[in-house]
């Protein structure tokens, strides 16, 4: 058999990688393309032992003073320590009603950050299930063009083609890849920032 | 071999004149320092140890040491961290005094963890990728013996009466009994999916081992070695598959156990009498493993994620404080 080109030696080692990244512990999800383990909603016990927020669900949203802090506490440009030294001011001038106040700040970022969370990891699903979908369709046109080659034979414009066709496929594939890198530690930040500001609101309840 | 240690028949010739010139220096200057508490604590990702003081409650130095640090304990006279260097494929030796890297230990591949046995001259430490425990004299600075074991080995611990090596093996889903004196393995006791660690009560009568899939604790029998009992954990408002048992740690009259959770940001305190969970801590996120001040009153925690120790007080069964240490800590531990 002849030696694979270059290209497609190229091809084997990302489809190794693929094995990498989809590889995982038994009970992960075999689509899911992160290194960490796939944790798919957001826990309100993990980030949460205050007094039940539950009955503040919506209340957030009826008062503007809240909603327009917690608007900008969501947002991840803000850092985190600035966000947690206004949640301690809120809580300093919020008067009487400071505990209600606090409660619907603390559920309006618990509901706001979970569903930016699910978007993002909805996202991740996506691009893991296409990538798996590439690795299956690079793996089928490798052997294809193996074939070709193995039967001494080969129409040089399919093989020109098909080798080609492998060169984008193993491109894409490693661009997603370095993409996934930096993707799968999103929904983490967002929980790190909800965990944060979490503990912030329980303190000043405190 | 580097500094110190490479130049010297081992720890235990230097560590009278070191100890003496460290005295002369640091209690002169710092009179109070021989009476604060201090913390080490191993951060995977930046590679370092953040050094923590515990009367001050902050991170005060961190030291630059090999790649990956995980597993971290003390020498029992306290003079020496010694640190799983993963990547390195070494174990490194800390100067608790100058804060210095001193040397190295021959760890095996890929070290993740190790226990001391009791009278702290013997270290028994699990490499992840080659499937075996790795016994090191620490005073000839030697490999003593290989022991093969379950594939992906991970928690290891030492009986009490120092007569039985546990380990367990995160793949073959065991906690493998080793026999001291034949260095074979006694017994296999099938436990729930990804086992971390193995902890012995202080008096020897139970062996607990934590699934971190199967989220379960694992009460096993060491004379018997069956499964006694399985403990589960749940939490209102927290899905189950966030509920990952790591860290075990008991009080020192083991009526208390304190568990890890990891992602699910708890620490578990179980009645050790009823095997019933007393109560849920939330501490820090991805919360791994624990250890106890020298007077059993604080219980640290890495926290992975948030990247922070938590201090609880055991008697108030409260969190007081949370520390910020380096990135993705791992492991702690408190200087005597």
């Amino acid at each position: 058999m002849k030696p694979l080109p270059t290209m497609l030696m190229v091809a084997t080692c990302a489809l190794g990688m693929t094995m990498v990244a989809l590889g995982a512990p038994p009970v992960r999800d075999p689509d899911w393309p992160c290194e960490q383990i796939k944790v798919s909603e957001l826990s309100l016990g993990a980030v949460w032992a205050g007094p039940p927020v539950e009955p503040y669900a919506d209340a957030w949203a009826q008062d503007k003073q809240v909603a327009d802090l917690m608007g900008r506490l969501a947002q991840r440009r803000m850092p985190v320590e600035q966000a947690q030294a206004e949640i301690t001011a809120f809580a300093q001038q919020a008067g009487e009603g400071r505990q209600a106040k606090l409660l619907a700040l603390f559920a309006g970022l618990y509901a706001t950050l979970d569903r930016e969370r699910g978007s993002v990891m909805a996202g991740l699903d996506r691009i893991g299930r296409a990538q798996k979908d590439l690795a299956q369709s690079i793996r089928a046109d490798m052997e294809r063009l193996r074939t070709l080659q193995s039967a001494g034979e080969s129409d040089e414009k399919q093989a020109g083609e098909l080798a080609g066709r492998l060169g984008w496929e193993t491109r894409i594939f490693e661009d997603r890849r370095q993409s996934l890198i930096t993707a799968c530690a999103v929904p983490s930040i967002i929980e790190q920032r909800l965990f944060a500001l979490g503990r912030t609101v329980q303190r000043a309840l405190e | 071999m580097r500094g110190r240690l490479g130049c010297a028949a081992g720890l235990a010739t230097i560590r009278p004149t070191m100890a003496l010139l460290a005295f002369s220096f640091v209690d002169v200057l710092f009179p109070a320092r021989s009476q604060a508490l201090t913390a080490y604590v191993s951060n995977e990702r930046d590679n370092t140890i953040s050094v923590v003081d515990l009367d001050a409650m902050k991170a005060v130095k961190t030291i630059d040491v090999g790649e990956r640090p995980r597993g971290i304990t003390l020498t029992r006279d306290g003079h020496f961290i010694l640190l799983c260097a993963s990547d390195d494929d070494t174990i490194q030796v800390i100067d608790t005094k100058t804060l210095k890297v001193v040397g190295n230990l021959p760890s095996g591949p890929d070290p993740e963890t190790f226990a001391l046995n009791a009278a702290g001259n013997l270290l028994y430490v699990s490499n992840e990728n080659d499937s075996m425990v790795t016994v090191i004299d620490i005073d000839a600075r030697k490999v003593m013996a290989e022991i093969p074991t379950g594939v992906e080995p991970e928690g290891m611990t030492v009986s009490p009466d120092g007569q039985t090596i546990v380990n367990t093996s995160e793949t073959t889903n065991m906690a493998h009994f080793i026999d001291y004196k034949t260095r074979k393995v006694t017994a296999n006791v099938l436990v729930d999916a990804r086992p971390r660690i193995a902890m012995y009560r202080h008096d020897g009568t139970e062996l607990w081992v934590s699934a971190e899939l199967g989220g379960t604790v694992s009460v096993i029998d060491p004379v018997a070695h069956a499964v006694k009992r399985k403990i589960g954990f749940e939490v209102q408002g927290l899905r189950s598959d966030v509920i990952q048992p790591v860290g075990i740690r008991f009080t020192a009259d083991d009526a208390l156990a304190f568990v890890a959770l990891g992602p699910a940001n708890r620490v578990a305190v179980i009645d050790t009498k009823t095997y019933q969970v007393k109560d849920y801590l939330l501490v820090g996120q991805r919360v791994w493993q624990m250890d106890f001040t020298p007077d059993g009153k604080l219980l640290l925690t890495t926290n992975g994620l948030s990247n922070d120790i938590s201090v609880i007080d055991v008697a108030a069964l409260k969190v007081v404080k949370s520390i910020q240490v380096g990135r993705l800590p791992w492991g702690v531990v408190v200087a005597p």
